[in-house]
């Protein structure tokens, strides 16, 4: 009994037809940060076997594809400056290309050296896009996070934006990184019965956080 | 020069010391020499490996530290770059707010931190370096006047892909100051 189902399972491995492409249902999430860039592709389950490519700034990276119970693939860049506005990044799977366009970068940003988290302070940026944009931090001595509206060259705080951090007692002045993401939602190639693009481009600031 | 490694792992979610096994090393090279880092302790989260390196002359700019992590034929490599010297000025006296200048400036990123009677702790960083750092009154001290001490270092940090799952190197090189804060 044994030895036949062990038949059966090597039969129905053997036997898996290659998935019509249309049907793989690609999920694309890119994250380009300062100095690198994130590119995962995965797939709705693990049946499907497709090949990956990457192709920025003039250099094509070869993902391979995803083996059995891995259905996702990913690769990161280093980058000698950030992603810019409208810079193509390539992604092919299946020989289905794709051309993902990124949010701008958080240009010209200006940062105080110290924040108060009883006053007030902006940091701003020169960039404006449409996209979806949030803020968050979390440091020793304090958290916070928020939405902010599409095209805003600046964030503003008052007390009312710091939260105690998540653990310890915070308070005092301690180095804290803010983070600055733009989000873009996008479709896939009409080729494909569905998936979907995310691309975010994401600053990272840092300052000194003051009672 | 201290060169200090810290190893967590392996794919564990919280994190755990991971020590060297016995076909593993560590070894850190700069200007040609190569020095073993060495088991110093662990601490919450990791195994801190270290080694201090002699270098001949001042320590140059740009100049990179190795360090290769052998393990059995399979060795990574992490690789940091060294920031430019500055020379740090501060008064010795000073009312709040006090200023602490560096020149010359660079592109890489500032970090302070600082120590007094009444502020054991206080650390912080600059995004752009503008060669100087005005600290508001009750940063440095809660109770002037005292003496603060002041390390401003010069950071340089990457996360280079090697294979293993994170790996981030950096370099810091830093300057003491210390201030009378009087009011």
């Amino acid at each position: 009994m044994k030895r036949f189902m062990l038949a059966g399972v090597l039969a129905a491995c053997t036997t898996t037809p290659a998935p019509d492409p249309a049907t793989l249902l690609p999920r694309l999430d890119v994250h380009a940060g300062e100095t690198q860039l994130m590119v995962g592709v995965a797939f709705e389950d693990d049946r499907h076997v497709a090949d990956v490519d990457v192709t920025f700034r003039g250099a094509t990276s070869h993902l391979g594809h995803p083996s059995d119970h891995a259905y996702a693939v990913n690769v990161v860049l280093d980058l000698d400056h950030p992603v810019q506005d409208h810079e193509p990044i390539v992604v092919t799977v299946d020989g289905i290309a794709m051309t993902l366009d990124p949010p701008p970068p958080f240009d010209g940003l200006s940062v105080p050296q110290f924040i108060s988290r009883s006053g007030s302070a902006t940091i701003s940026w020169t960039t404006a896009s449409a996209d979806e944009l949030v803020w968050y931090t979390g440091s020793a001595c304090v958290r916070g996070g928020g939405m902010l509206a599409p095209n805003a060259t600046s964030v503003s705080f008052t007390s009312a934006d710091w939260l105690p951090p998540d653990a310890g007692p915070g308070g005092g002045t301690c180095t804290t990184v803010l983070s600055l993401v733009r989000d873009r939602m996008a479709g896939v190639d009409p080729a494909f019965q569905g998936g979907s693009v995310e691309i975010d481009q994401q600053a990272d600031v840092v300052f000194a956080s003051t009672p | 020069m201290t060169v200090t490694l810290q190893l967590h792992g392996p794919d564990d979610f919280d994190g755990v010391p991971y020590h060297l096994q016995s076909s593993e090393s560590l070894n850190a090279t700069f200007e040609g020499h190569s020095v073993p880092l060495v088991f110093a302790n662990d601490d919450e989260l990791f195994a801190i490996y270290s080694a201090k390196i002699t270098p001949g002359s001042a320590v140059p700019a740009d100049e990179p530290i190795v360090v290769t992590f052998d393990r059995g034929g399979d060795a990574v490599k992490l690789t940091a770059t060294t920031t430019a010297d500055f020379a740090l000025q501060a008064p010795a006296t000073s009312a709040q707010p006090v200023t602490v200048s560096w020149s010359p400036t660079a592109a890489d990123r500032i970090h302070w931190d600082s120590k007094s009677s009444s502020v054991p702790s206080a650390d912080g960083a600059i995004e752009t370096d503008s060669g100087a750092i005005t600290f508001p009154p009750g940063v440095l001290t809660q109770q002037p006047p005292e003496t603060v001490t002041i390390d401003v270092a010069r950071s340089r940090s990457s996360t280079p892909l090697t294979g293993l799952q994170t790996a981030t190197v950096a370099f810091n090189r830093w300057h003491t100051v210390m201030v009378e804060v009087t009011q």
